[in-house]
């Protein structure tokens, strides 16, 4: 079932570019929002339909993504998010895509067989925000070590306290030096 | 020098994809992995030079061999982040350390001074661990830059080390981010005087 | 009684594959870098890289600081070339925020930028040669132009790494009077020194013989492991994204793109000495066309408020494409900020490259790359 565009950002915000267009030719049966950020558009899909939205984007000749530039995880609090910002140097356009999914049951197919780059951005996400990239070839932790067994960059890990312990070394080994 | 853990490193794993290297054996290799708070130097009583030479000549003794070792420390690259930078300026030609001794050496065992510049996280403890052991007595630590002296702007990052002096011995710290080639220089010079002051007390 | 002896052939020889750990401290990984080798004779079979070792955590740091504060951040996320990191982070608040720096800032910023890009390739040059085998000479000259370079940034901000100048607006305060007359000639010295070092490293018949060839990349596949900047266009793209998507006013400047022919690391060094010389002819544009005026936008309050709004801004840096992604809930601090880094990108392709080359030319091939760690990991 076909979703129109959110019009109604024309109103409220900047008008959507050509590319939110292209998109709903290019996948019809798919449900999604367009807005408009700063400066690409970013269509929100669903989970389900993610890895036939990489597809078409990725092999469709309107779209002709064939750069991943970045993938960034997001925590809203009541939700994880994935997004993906593409690139085409055959048509020089640029556009961003975005996953929700929940924090409990962060599952979300991978596309790291259509862009060799995905992987260790993959692997990135998956070690600090704890997504779970179904199909991936290698999902061990990049930046941190294994078995940390918690994910650094949610909302919910606080910052690490500064360690006092240097203080009490040096008022010891005063009291030490006195006696 | 109470028994505190200080802080939770993470051992190297069995992993062959983690190993050290394939020539170090199996009993060793567990012993470098075994990490200790740090200690100073152990004291086991005088130097050799000091027990050999009779009494008149222990005191130019002891002058000529620190004086030998101030004037030519070899500091291990040992270079980690941003202060790697500055570092690598103060070898070059504007600001030459050379002229002071100093040549940068890459191997730990003929290194004399660890000069830590940058920050050091939990993931990389253990290397620095392993290479201060590596280098041979008599050797110094400079703790170079904010990051290595308790964390400097990173300091509230879990995966940081709230400074390099909760692994191993520092003698001279260097603030700034990142501090000058002639803060750099300043520290060399201050290792030196220390050297000098404390001439055959420290048993080697 | 003479036995007979027969030579065996090589394939008959049985040997191990040997892992040699290229660890942490190594004079040539450029940072803490740690790669482990699977090496056959003196080919490398398998590399299995392993980074981390700088983790630092930028970006949850900067979660909880001002938009100001952030900017320090930045600087010491990317600490070769500064300038251009700042600038990304910069214009993604300004887009967000929709404030307008002046004219004078915006030249500013390009003069400084595009010679932070010169710095940063020096320091490139410098380390290839140390790597290939000129250690320290190489070093002496880039350093030389460094220097150059850091006493006229001293100038302008105060410090001779980690500027912190640029300010969502224009920038923190004006130039010396003695500028325009002290950056011609920091230019005129510079291109001096580029020439010298590329008489020393360009022609050498050392360097082409060891590099020439050596791991050549297609433009396809340079795409798919997300290659950017000088590396893609070694390949023989001309993409550059002050050309492609310019931001700030870059539109108003002549320049070229130097690229490559095959992507090997031959061609990487050359267009990035190219690069080098273009940036003086944009510094030199821009020093022409600076006009007089304010630095900063008018009616900014102490504390930035940013409205609601996402932002992924993308610059050239001397290492490729970095992109800063910003997602702000109102507020003065950043929601989430991510950084894309180019050399993260190039690393991932490392294993693919060097499979099959020598050891030695793994170092030279990963020296290519010019990563800097505090990006990559960030």
């Amino acid at each position: 079932m076909a979703q129109e565009p959110s019009q109604e950002t024309t109103a409220t915000g900047p008008a959507l570019g050509p590319l939110a267009g292209l998109f709903q030719e290019a996948l019809s049966g798919v449900q999604m929002t367009a807005e408009q950020t700063a400066i690409d558009v970013a269509i929100t899909v669903r989970r389900e339909d993610l890895l036939q939205v990489m597809k078409t984007a990725k092999e469709d000749e309107r779209l002709a993504f064939d750069f991943l530039r970045c993938l960034s995880g997001v925590d809203h609090l009541d939700e994880l998010e994935v997004v993906y910002h593409l690139y085409s140097y055959k048509l020089g356009h640029s556009a961003a895509v975005k996953v929700r999914c929940p924090p409990d049951d962060p599952h979300l197919p991978t596309v790291s067989h259509l862009w060799q780059t995905a992987n260790w951005h993959e692997r990135e996400a998956a070690e600090l925000f704890g997504f779970i990239f179904d199909g991936h070839p290698d999902l061990r932790p990049l930046l941190t070590e294994e078995g940390l067994g918690y994910y650094i960059l949610r909302k919910t890990h606080p910052l690490a306290e500064i360690e006092e312990w240097q203080e009490d070394y040096l008022k010891a080994a005063e009291e030490k030096g006195g006696e | 020098m109470p028994e505190k853990k200080l802080i939770e490193v993470r051992e190297i794993r069995d992993d062959p994809r983690e190993a050290i290297s394939d020539v170090v054996p199996e009993d060793i290799r567990h012993e470098i992995k075994k990490l200790k708070p740090a200690e100073v130097w152990p004291s086991q009583g005088q130097a050799p030079y000091r027990q050999l030479l009779p009494g008149i000549f222990q005191v130019p003794a002891d002058w000529l061999i620190a004086w030998g070792r101030k004037s030519s420390l070899w500091p291990l690259t040992f270079g980690l982040a941003c202060c790697a930078i500055e570092m690598i300026s103060s070898f070059m030609a504007r600001h030459d350390l050379d002229r002071f001794g100093i040549v940068p050496w890459a191997s730990p065992r003929q290194a004399d001074v660890m000069i830590v510049s940058g920050t050091v996280t939990k993931k990389m403890a253990p290397a620095v661990k392993l290479l201060y052991e590596q280098m041979p007595y008599p050797k110094w630590v400079i703790s170079m830059g904010a990051c290595a002296t308790n964390g400097g702007p990173y300091t509230r990052y879990d995966r940081v080390l709230q400074g390099v002096d909760k692994v191993i011995p520092v003698d001279v710290y260097v603030p700034g981010c990142p501090p000058r080639p002639e803060a750099l220089m300043d520290a060399f010079l201050a290792l030196q005087k220390k050297i000098m002051e404390e001439r055959g007390k420290i048993g080697r | 009684m003479a036995t007979e002896y027969r030579v065996p052939h090589e394939k008959e020889l049985e040997t191990i594959d040997v892992n040699v750990n290229v660890g942490p401290q190594h004079p040539a990984t450029h940072g803490v870098f740690r790669m482990i080798l699977t090496v056959d004779g003196e080919q490398v079979v398998d590399l299995y890289p392993v980074i981390g070792y700088m983790h630092r955590g930028a970006e949850k740091l900067s979660e909880n600081c001002d938009y100001r504060q952030a900017i320090g951040y930045q600087d010491r996320t990317e600490y070769l070339g500064q300038f251009n990191a700042e600038f990304c982070y910069v214009q993604a608040v300004e887009k967000l925020a929709g404030i307008q720096p002046p004219e004078r800032a915006e030249y500013i910023r390009v003069i400084l930028t595009e010679l932070n890009r010169i710095a940063s390739h020096q320091m490139f040059v410098g380390a290839f040669g140390t790597d290939i085998g000129l250690f320290g000479t190489s070093f002496m000259y880039s350093f030389r132009d460094r220097e150059v370079i850091q006493d006229l940034f001293e100038a302008v901000t105060g410090e001779r790494m980690m500027y912190a100048y640029f300010r969502p607006g224009g920038v923190a305060w004006d130039v010396p009077e003695d500028f325009r007359e002290r950056c011609r000639e920091v230019v005129a010295v510079v291109r001096r020194g580029i020439d010298d070092i590329d008489g020393l490293m360009t022609e050498n018949d050392v360097i082409i013989a060891r590099c020439r060839g050596l791991s050549p990349v297609t433009p396809e596949d340079a795409i798919n492991w997300g290659l950017t900047g000088p590396m893609l266009r070694a390949t023989g793209l001309k993409h550059d994204l002050r050309r492609a998507e310019p931001y700030s006013i870059y539109d108003r400047f002549e320049f070229d793109i130097p690229t490559g022919t095959q992507g090997d690391v031959y061609d990487r060094y050359l267009v990035r000495v190219g690069e080098m010389r273009q940036s003086l002819r944009i510094a030199e544009q821009a020093l022409e066309q600076m006009p007089e005026g304010p630095i900063m936008a008018e009616g900014l309050k102490r504390t930035l408020r940013v409205p609601e709004g996402e932002v992924y801004v993308r610059n050239e840096t001397p290492r490729g494409e970095y992109g800063i992604y910003l997602v702000s809930k109102g507020g003065d601090k950043p929601y989430r900020l991510k950084i894309r880094s180019p050399a993260f990108c190039s690393l991932s392709a490392l294993k693919a490259m060097s499979v099959g080359t020598y050891v030695a030319d793994t170092i030279i091939n990963l020296g290519s790359f010019d990563i800097v760690l505090g990006e990559v990991d960030r």
